[in-house]
């Protein structure tokens, strides 16, 4: 009886196993037949693109809102008649995958894309927890990758074949908070530098001591931080002790709210704090410490509604764009990440309608040769495949009402964007 | 069960045939959700060696997948040296290093043990971030396996994934796995009869490091992309540990059930973004109190069926002679 049961019960557990992997191989949309590598399915009338994105986790903020403007441009697309590649014209079908903000998982859902869902393309954006793994699962498997929201260095962490990235680099990052610097009156004065050990820091740290002796300021390394620690007593004591007129930094929102707070109670205040990455959106300026402790904080800007640049898809102005943002999404106002979102749907298209078919070698050199005016300024792609976009810089101003404005205090690299106001000094 | 022994090569066979054919048979997208398969598996049968067999619940395994997938990184791409012999140096670094660590962790048991492994792991993580050769805590892209075939990927795993089961079912026929299932059952009993026990832990912990090495290095080949905070994680600890309860701790073909069943839960959890979490916590809630041997630890309990465990505890009526 006992041996009739196991049997049964060895037969059912082979078969759901089995049967679990067939329904598995079935994902692949019948793809079985498919040549062995990369190999692009006979084509249909769409064109598959793929889209990795922190939906959940902890950069999930970040993520909000990219499913609606990624959708609307590519509606604006589909809605014009689609893009003619390989003699048809068709249109363009996103499917989205979440990276759960985690590298790792950023990865398999990428992998998971090309795999299951047999994209022609990807996009990735938000970060290089993203858009670095994103883009080495594409370069593994020879599929074109397009990236956004990620500085240049930070991306650049190999030499890639197939990914092609548009953000903006340190020397753009460092110039635009040298504006900040010079508005502040401190010429020649000496510059604290807040790196944590990740690659955005250590590639701050490796390029300040050169700016700042090219531009005629100090730098002082304090040293560097690992990001999560909770005390930065010594690194502030340091900063303090050396008489540090500006502080700037590249920190995560937490690490940054952190530090601040700690530097707000030692008592001592440089006369400027320039940090990239904390506070992009109003939310984290906002978590980075209670009752408006970020205010006065200056950060690098990359996009307003005001830029003056128009979409290459339609015409349509920045701030056309950011109110698109605010109607789709019901936010009060379009972060960077709208124009960002937006541009990386514009480079797609122009990929593809410059390639004119999926060929892969194709798109990669339609890409290599790109050369267009997006929402986000010029996007032309070096040997290193990135291009550069230029910054403006932006001060947080905690309101008396409890909101938060961002003023443009200095637009050396877009001439047309207007500031709004003037630095406002401790 | 007299015809166990038959079963077993049939199924054996079976599965190298079923393997075997895959790579000219299946989609891309099958081959590589097998290569997870097989690199989950590997992870879950050492985790259970570990947890299942020897007492050791350790939380800190990510410590080894850290080090194989930063010994693959740094000597393949920095200095060029081969990827498989980078994988293998890999595991041997991970076997020394557990090697080093084992008369500080190995004084404490239990609770105590989990937590000592896991402030390894975290420990590693924080020295990584500031450790000038790997370039403190840089995003590296593994370029050197950019370019790289699935189906190598798959043979790799698949390699891995036999090394590993391989290795728990000699080493569980062997007197130490008499000696192992000992102490699953009893450590004050098994001491009293004679089982080194610390000899044996160490011996386990130490082919458990091996293997996780091999395993991180390999699973990096699929990854190409690697930091101290994702190396680290404890996200490895918890996928092999969710396969192993669900599949059935302290049987082999437990990890083999979980982490066909964890893959392919998460795989269609990439349609639900948010969700996969939520749905592999109440998958384990529900084993746990409903079937708290798990899988095939409840399926042994109500119909005696095995295949690959060895089990000298309790013999069922009837079945005296099913060892060996």
């Amino acid at each position: 009886m006992k041996k009739r049961f196991a049997r049964i019960a060895a037969i059912a557990v082979a078969a759901v196993m089995v049967g679990s992997l067939a329904a598995c191989g079935s994902n692949g949309g019948g793809s079985g037949s498919a040549a062995p590598e990369s190999g692009k399915k006979a084509s249909g009338d769409t064109i598959t693109v793929g889209v990795v994105y922190p939906q959940t986790g902890a950069l999930a903020a970040f993520g909000a809102g990219t499913e609606e403007m990624y959708g609307y441009a590519v509606d604006e697309i589909n809605q014009a008649g689609g893009i003619e590649v390989d003699g048809s014209a068709k249109q363009i079908e996103l499917v989205y995958a979440d990276s759960e903000s985690d590298p790792t998982k950023a990865s398999e859902a990428a992998n998971n894309l090309i795999s299951s869902k047999d994209i022609d393309i990807m996009l990735t954006a938000k970060t290089a927890d993203t858009t670095v793994p994103v883009a080495a699962a594409c370069e593994r498997a020879g599929v074109v990758c397009l990236s956004v929201d990620t500085p240049d260095e930070a991306w650049a962490t190999s030499d890639y074949q197939y990914s092609f990235h548009a953000g903006f680099n340190t020397e753009n990052e460092l110039n635009s908070f040298k504006d900040a610097w010079d508005k502040a009156g401190i010429s020649g004065g000496k510059v604290g530098v807040m790196h944590a050990t990740d690659t955005e820091g250590q590639t701050m740290i490796g390029a300040i001591s050169a700016f700042c002796e090219a531009n005629g300021y100090e730098a002082y390394d304090p040293g560097a931080y690992t990001s999560g620690s909770t005390d930065y007593t010594s690194i502030i004591n340091n900063l303090k002790k050396e008489g540090c007129d500006a502080v700037v930094g590249v920190m995560l929102t937490s690490d940054f709210g952190t530090f601040f707070s700690q530097l707000k109670s030692s008592g001592y205040m440089p006369k400027v704090t320039t940090v990239a990455k904390a506070t992009l959106f109003k939310e984290d300026v906002d978590a980075a410490g209670a009752n408006g402790l970020a205010d006065g904080l200056c950060s690098e800007v990359w996009w307003t509604p005001s830029h003056p640049f128009v979409s290459s898809i339609t015409g349509e102005t920045c701030e056309d764009i950011g109110n698109k943002w605010m109607e789709l999404t019901g936010a009060e106002y379009a972060p960077a990440t709208a124009g960002y979102d937006y541009a990386n749907v514009e480079i797609l298209y122009n990929v593809l309608k410059n390639a004119g078919t999926l060929d892969t070698d194709a798109l990669v050199k339609a890409a290599d040769e790109l050369s267009i005016d997006t929402v986000i300024g010029p996007v032309d792609f070096n040997d290193q495949h990135y291009s550069v976009q230029p910054l403006v810089t932006g001060q947080w101003i905690y309101n008396e009402d409890g909101t938060w404005t961002q003023e443009i205090i200095a637009n050396t690299q877009v001439p047309d964007c207007p500031t709004t106001a003037e630095l406002k000094v401790n | 069960m007299k015809m166990k022994k038959q079963n077993l090569i049939i199924l054996i066979i079976a599965i190298v045939v079923l393997f075997g054919i895959l790579p000219a048979a299946g989609s891309n997208n099958l081959l590589q959700m097998v290569t997870l398969m097989c690199l989950y598996l590997a992870m879950s049968q050492m985790w259970n060696l570990l947890g299942g067999y020897a007492g050791m619940l350790s939380l800190g395994m990510q410590a080894f997948i850290g080090i194989g997938g930063y010994t693959l990184t740094i000597l393949s791409v920095q200095f060029g040296v081969n990827i498989y012999l980078s994988i293998i140096i890999g595991a041997v670094i991970c076997a020394l290093f557990g090697l080093a660590v084992s008369p500080a962790i190995f004084k404490m048991s239990g609770v105590y043990f989990a937590i000592g492994t896991w402030i390894v792991a975290e420990a590693l993580n924080v020295f990584f971030s500031n450790w000038k050769f790997v370039g403190y805590a840089k995003d590296w892209s593994i370029n050197s396996v950019f370019g790289m075939s699935t189906r190598q990927l798959y043979y790799t795993a698949l390699v891995v994934a036999i090394l590993a089961t391989l290795i728990v079912f000699v080493l569980l026929r062997t007197k130490t796995g008499l000696a192992l299932m000992a102490i699953r059952d009893s450590a004050s009993a098994a001491e009293t009869m004679g089982v080194e026990i610390y000899k044996t832990k160490l011996k386990c912990y130490v082919i458990a490091c091996f293997m996780m090495g091999l395993i991180g290095g390999a699973q990096y080949m699929q990854t190409a992309y690697i930091n101290p905070s994702t190396g680290f994680s404890i996200n490895w600890t918890i996928a092999m540990t969710f396969a192993v309860i669900i599949g059935g701790l302290g049987t082999m073909e437990g990890p083999i059930v979980g982490a066909v069943l964890y893959v392919i839960i998460t795989q269609i959890m990439y349609n639900f973004p948010g969700m996969s979490n939520i749905v592999l916590g109440i998958i384990a809630i529900v084993v746990i109190l409903l079937a708290p041997d798990g899988i095939m630890g409840t399926l042994y309990k109500k119909t005696g069926f095995q295949i690959l465990s060895p089990r000298r505890s309790i013999p069922k009526v009837g079945e005296t002679k099913a060892a060996e």
